[in-house]
């Protein structure tokens, strides 16, 4: 709340403060949540990655018959 | 004013700059987790499937909000730079005229009085201090005030953003009655429905009310939104429909007849929502006509018969009106219909039918449902979103019924409704006449999560084979009753009948497995009257329920 003794006694001073606290503390937690969406989509992405390569190797090996993918593998 | 020349001594821009730091690392935290966002979603693009498609438009909300709150946070970083600035010149001209007092062995009190220190009469450096006091007085008043209404059109900039993990910052400022929060108007220059979704995704939910409130007509026509918004949004629309179209008819009022009407009209008439028509009289019947179609729908939703409707569609910019009313509640219901009606059908005229018909249809399933299916509630959409063919058409107008391009811009419209339904529904299209047409072609598009296709009285469903329906054929029922001029007439694609592989049902009379006798549905328009085998089977359908085959006794009860 530093910013309200920028102008003792004005109106506008305390509006500022807070809206700072608050906006400083939102921009704070919605970067996290971001950064974590972020490693979400890497992890996702990287295991159906990982799943896909799986699902083609049996059917290649004659485990599983053409249909399977990646989206239907057990 | 609330502040004292002794408090004005005291004000410091530095201070001031504390709050701006603050600011311009949020903009940078946000914009760094923009960045990672962008960079982690182009590296998920070979990631395929519901999950990632949930994925990506939750990241889509995320970057809006985020967006949203860069935009807020820089409109103050840029009020409190401004505030800080006129804050220095404030300070300078205070130490200019206390430098200048101090010289001329005047006092300046707390109150702003100006005070000579030695006696004598007054002299005229006190005059010009008592003036610079005043003017720096009205100075830092102005300061004030400038910076309040910066601060309110910064937090107008953007919707206020919650979140649980905030930790409830935005509450306690709401609490304090120190934020006004303002929703964010909606995407502009005709966005997306993907792009009004993730709006509508960002908004917090106590601004939900009013964003219907002040943005009807970007919410309304929005498929995928969910029901209960469409709902309200319409209704807001209805009203106003109602309002500017009786305005409409009596400025159209046609006077008598005239030589001009007999003359072919007067031409280019423009009319609120209508297309230029050839004379003032047919503009006037099209408004009048749109205006019954708008006090019928009213109506409608108005009946007190215990069902709750909720108004899906609403459009009266067309030639005709467009209109689609839920018999249910379609955010919830386990079963969904959707029944298109074909020739002939107006709102005005056949949407009181048409709910009817879905009201019976709807307590049939839920009955059925809870009976021989598993179980579930059900809504009925009576859907009647397309212009359908008239008796007014001639035959070689486009909007033809013996032609397809009624029923392929009907597809048009519907495609995207079914599409917007909720997830993870059973969702039936029921077409009827030509509405089987404009269905039928509508699920041959794809991606519409139709699970059954019943096809009633269907002059053809636009395809040729079943496969064209991306359905498999045993989940295509077919209605005919045998004295229907119409099913079978093969006219836009195969009979439905001959499509190989579908389910064909019966509509004579049959013993019900309840122990009740349907009777048999006769001619064209008979196929959901209560009490006919016909409705008996469509809403077996719906509620993914046994049905009743044509030409064999029931497989097992």
């Amino acid at each position: 709340m530093a910013v309200a003794a920028a102008m003792p006694g004005s109106r506008s001073a305390p509006r500022a403060a807070l809206l700072v606290e608050v906006l400083q503390q939102e921009a704070g937690s919605l970067s996290v949540g971001l950064a974590a969406h972020a490693a979400d989509l890497a992890s996702a992405s990287q295991n159906y990655a990982e799943a896909e390569a799986w699902a083609t190797s049996l059917t290649h090996g004659g485990c599983l018959p053409d249909v399977v993918t990646a989206g239907s593998a057990p | 004013m609330t502040f004292g020349f002794a408090e004005l001594k005291s004000w410091r821009s530095e201070v001031l700059g504390t709050g701006i730091a603050a600011t311009s690392q949020g903009v940078i935290l946000l914009a760094e987790a923009g960045e990672q966002v962008a960079l982690a979603g182009r590296v998920a693009d070979l990631w395929r499937g519901p999950a990632s498609e949930q994925a990506h438009l939750r990241g889509a909300a995320l970057t809006t909000r985020a967006g949203q709150l860069a935009r807020r946070v820089t409109a103050l970083d840029a009020a409190l730079q401004t505030a800080a600035v006129a804050l220095q010149a404030l300070t300078d001209l205070l130490r200019q005229i206390a430098a200048v007092a101090d010289a001329n062995g005047l006092l300046i009190t707390d109150t702003g009085l100006v005070v000579e220190l030695g006696a004598g009469p007054p002299t005229s450096a006190r005059t010009e201090v008592e003036a610079a006091v005043a003017r720096a007085t009205a100075l830092a008043a102005q300061l004030d005030d400038d910076l309040e209404r910066a601060l309110i059109a910064a937090l107008r900039t953007s919707s206020d953003v919650r979140d649980d993990r905030t930790g409830g910052g935005l509450e306690r400022g709401y609490a304090a009655g120190l934020l006004r929060p303002a929703a964010n108007p909606p995407p502009s220059s005709n966005p997306t429905s993907a792009e009004v979704i993730a709006w509508w995704l960002a908004l917090p939910a106590e601004m939900q009310d009013d964003a219907i409130s002040t943005w009807p007509d970007q919410l309304g026509p929005v498929d995928g939104l969910p029901a209960w918004v469409r709902d309200r949004a319409n209704r807001i629309r209805l009203a106003r429909a109602e309002t500017d179209l009786a305005d409409e008819t009596r400025r159209l009022q046609p006077p008598p007849l005239d030589q001009a009407d007999l003359l072919g009209g007067w031409p280019g008439v423009m009319t609120i929502g209508t297309t230029a028509g050839p004379s003032r009289r047919a503009a006037y019947r099209q408004v009048l006509a749109k205006l019954e179609a708008v006090q019928t729908t009213k109506r409608v939703l108005d009946q007190q018969d215990g069902h709750p409707r909720q108004l899906l569609v609403f459009d009266v910019s067309g030639r005709s009106a467009r209109v689609a009313v839920a018999v249910g509640d379609v955010d919830s219901a386990a079963h969904l219909a959707v029944v298109v009606d074909g020739f002939t059908t107006t709102v005005q005229g056949g949407l009181a039918g048409a709910d009817r018909a879905a009201t019976d249809l709807a307590d049939l399933s839920r009955r059925e449902a809870g009976l021989w299916g598993g179980g579930g509630d059900v809504a009925v959409v009576a859907w009647l979103g397309y212009d359908a063919p008239q008796l007014g058409d001639t035959l070689a107008s486009r909007h033809s019924v013996i032609l397809r391009a009624s029923a392929e811009a009907g597809a048009s419209a519907l495609a995207p409704f079914l599409r917007g339904l909720p997830p993870d529904r059973h969702v039936t299209v029921v077409g009827h006449s030509y509405g089987s047409t404009t269905a039928g072609l509508a699920v041959s598009r794809g991606g519409t999560r139709v699970g059954d296709l019943v096809a009633i009285g269907s002059p053809g469903l636009g395809v040729g084979t079943s496969a064209q329906l991306g359905l498999r054929p045993s989940r295509v029922h077919v209605l005919e009753a045998p004295d229907d001029p119409v099913a079978g007439l093969g006219w836009f694609g195969a009979d439905p009948d001959h499509l190989l592989g579908v389910d064909l049902l019966a509509t004579s009379e049959e013993a019900l497995p309840d122990g009740a006798q349907a009777r048999a549905s006769s001619g064209h328009s008979d196929y959901l009257t209560p009490g006919t085998t016909s409705q008996w089977n469509v809403a077996a359908v719906v509620a993914g329920a046994p049905t009743l085959p044509r030409d064999r006794a029931p497989a097992s009860w």
